[in-house]
């Protein structure tokens, strides 16, 4: 048995079983994974040590980013994203104000139709997160509220709203500090399946299973792909939490907690 | 004894940020002695004559599928075990005149293309009760390697259409079938859907007088397969995505769908029985991005036989910084991408054209005759200008023709997923 750089058990001594890394070589292509549990930091702010500024709008980016927080901008082409109307601004109806953590939440209507949308991804305020893991944020969490958005592409950002206009994203999260303006991407295939890959956020991106204790979620390696069930819930931010669903799923028929097994396959 | 080698050819090296690896992996076999090699016992052969009302209009057609039939009685070696159909509403064993298959030997065989003179025409094409009657006779004869031939001159009837989905089904794995259409009144789309599915071959017959040579051409290339169920087998790493896995030569046939998943990471791809031949396969996998440096196997394909690996291609991922290298498009797999277009192009432009929109058949069968110049594939240039006239196939214009030939087009359509290889090329 050799040992892959990333942790894996290989039969194969040259490739590794499991992710292909090449055994032997130098362990270069391992990116940390932030421990779990990890205080939020702010998500945008002064020039960190090891950080670049973007040519474009000057915000400081993480040294081997692929893309501009802030804007957009393509670190390997130069390129600016392509100008994207600003999406609506979130609907968030207080209407359960002073909720206590772990009561239902309600659902107010979509901010984008998910009308004939395939798929629609439902974005809410989780107590229980924040209180695991938001609470150092020092900003209290709102009430919980839950909304829905209907994803048409094959990719779907998450994110905040650029001040500079460039690649907004299609599920805006500005109220949660914890959230990068370029936290992560939804990604389907052809056959349906959903992926999340966090695009080297500050805070990171955790994935759970629905029904399960928040506790049990784990942090995604950034830039790679992780592979989710109908029942994963994907965090980011310091209260965020998002499931994707069928655009004609009934939701009291997707809530309940059996189902597949989670965790990564092929 | 059969050996096997397997060439990747690809350019592993991808800018930052991409995920997508495509390579081309050439698998050649070679001593694989035919079924003499391989035990004739073990080996069933089914001959399935439609003898549909059709048939007797003109009445030719009967007589050439006749002689087709004892040609390829002919070219049966002794030992082997098999059966010949006649298809109409339902099926009947026109040989053995016992249950089961029976050894081919010099009795047999006289007896076989005695019993084939008495065929004569009447009924319905149940595609689907003639497969499923193959079906059962090869289950249990207990053969390992199981091929038929399938001969129709008309279009499924006289069965729900679902009959056929359902016969494939259950053949799928039991045996293979090349399928042939005799006449202009078959349907390209339904051999295709069996031949796709049973891993065999489909083509037109327009002539029947040429009917024997090809029915024994058919019957010999079967003899020639001395090693059954040789499965490819893809591994590609956890977090990644197989979008496709494609037989690129000697023809096009997508075998993504097909794969069987023997654990969460590796796949399985039936390719049927193999003679010493060489086969092209166009693999494309989305791998989870690496930092500029890292490489990483992006997939690895094997020849398995028996659960025994007998060949290996290793696809690599490799992220540079370098365009020079990152740039560079594999002749490879440029090529057999052209050659999947060029197919897909033609059935498309075809079936435009039956639906009356000449605007869509236009654009589509230009852009086969820009590709198929492009390339060199001068079969298919030979059997677009039965369809179209090309005014420039380097722009790929064209104009449909007023008058077309079914047989022609059906030509042109069966024949689209012919590919012309790259590397053996000079
Ligand atoms: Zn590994
Ligand atoms: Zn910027």
């Amino acid at each position: 048995m050799a040992l892959c750089p990333n942790g894996h058990d290989s039969a194969d001594p040259d490739w590794c079983d499991r992710c292909g890394a090449k055994l032997g070589a130098l362990a270069t292509s391992v990116t940390p994974t932030p421990p779990a549990g990890s205080p939020v930091a702010p998500a945008t702010g002064a020039a960190v040590p090891g950080s670049v500024p973007c040519p474009n709008c000057d915000t400081s980016n993480r040294a081997n980013a692929l893309f501009c927080e802030g804007c957009g901008y393509d670190f390997t082409t130069g390129q600016l994203p392509p100008p994207v109307a600003p999406p609506s601004p979130p609907v968030s109806t207080p209407s359960t104000q002073g909720a206590a953590p772990g009561e239902e939440p309600e659902r107010v209507p979509a901010e984008a139709s998910p009308d004939g949308a395939p798929w629609v991804i439902e974005v809410s305020v989780d107590p229980e997160w924040y209180s695991a893991h938001g609470a150092d944020s020092g900003v209290p969490c709102p009430a919980a509220t839950s909304r829905r958005v209907g994803a048409l592409g094959e990719t779907v950002l998450l994110g905040r709203t650029s001040h500079r206009g460039g690649g907004g994203p299609q599920v805006v999260l500005d109220d949660d500090p914890g959230v990068s303006r370029r936290h992560a991407q939804l990604l389907r295939d052809a056959a349906g399946a959903w992926r999340v890959v966090d695009l080297g956020s500050t805070n990171g991106t955790s994935v759970g299973r629905h029904g399960a204790p928040v506790a049990d979620a784990a942090p995604v390696e950034p830039s790679k792909p992780f592979d989710l069930t109908d029942q994963s819930v994907v965090y980011v931010g310091a209260w965020t939490a998002l499931r994707i669903m069928p655009g004609d799923a009934d939701p009291a028929s997707l809530s309940s907690p059996e189902g597949g097994a989670d965790g990564a396959s092929s | 004894m059969a050996t096997f080698t397997a060439e990747v050819f690809q350019n592993e090296y991808l800018p930052e940020g991409a995920t997508e690896v495509n390579a081309v992996v050439t698998v050649t076999s070679s001593g694989t002695g035919g079924v003499v090699a391989s035990g004739p016992a073990s080996v069933a052969e089914m001959i399935i004559i439609d003898s549909s009302g059709s048939m007797d209009m003109p009445g030719t057609k009967m007589v050439a599928a006749r002689r087709a039939a004892q040609a390829a009685i002919d070219e049966i070696v002794d030992g082997a075990l098999f059966a010949v159909l006649a298809g109409n509403t339902g099926a009947q064993v026109v040989y053995p005149r016992e249950p089961g298959l029976v050894p081919m030997d010099e009795r047999t065989r006289a007896e076989a293309k005695q019993w084939i003179d008495t065929i004569r025409p009447g009924g319905a094409t149940t595609l689907g009760a003639w497969l499923d009657v193959a079906r059962s006779m090869f289950l249990t004869s207990g053969a390992r390697q199981c091929h038929a031939v399938l001969l129709t001159d008309g279009k499924q009837e006289g069965e729900p259409p679902a009959a056929l989905d359902q016969a494939l089904s259950a053949a799928d794995g039991v045996f293979q079938c090349d399928c042939r259409g005799i006449g202009e009144g078959w349907v390209v789309e339904q051999l295709r859907r069996i031949s796709t599915a049973l891993l065999g071959t489909v083509d037109i017959v327009a002539d029947p007088a040429n009917l024997a040579a090809d029915f024994g051409e058919i019957m010999r290339n079967s003899m020639a397969r001395g090693v059954a169920d040789v499965r490819l087998r893809v591994w590609a790493p956890e977090g990644s995505q197989v979008r496709f896995v494609r037989q690129v030569a000697p023809q096009v046939d997508d075998l993504t769908g097909r794969g069987i998943a023997v654990s969460p990471l590796i796949r399985e791809f039936p390719t049927g029985a193999w003679a010493d031949e060489s086969r092209d396969y166009h693999v494309a996998v989305a791998v989870p991005i690496a930092p500029i440096g890292s490489e990483r196997l992006a997939a690895r394909v094997e020849l398995v036989v028996d659960d025994q690996v007998q060949a290996k291609g290793l696809v690599r991922a490799v992220w540079s910084e370098n365009t020079d290298l990152t740039t560079r498009i594999n002749p490879s797999v440029a090529h057999y991408t052209g050659q999947a277009e060029l197919a897909s192009a033609i059935q498309d432009g075809l079936a435009a054209r039956r639906d009356g929109d000449e605007r869509t058949a236009t654009l589509k069968l230009g852009r086969a005759a820009q590709l198929a110049h492009e390339s060199g594939n001068d079969a298919t240039i030979r059997l677009l200008q039965k369809v179209v006239d090309i005014d420039d196939p380097d722009a790929g214009t064209v104009r449909l023709k007023r008058q077309v030939a079914a047989a022609d087009e059906m030509a042109l359509d069966t024949r689209s997923t012919k590919t012309i290889r790259v590397h053996k090329e000079p």
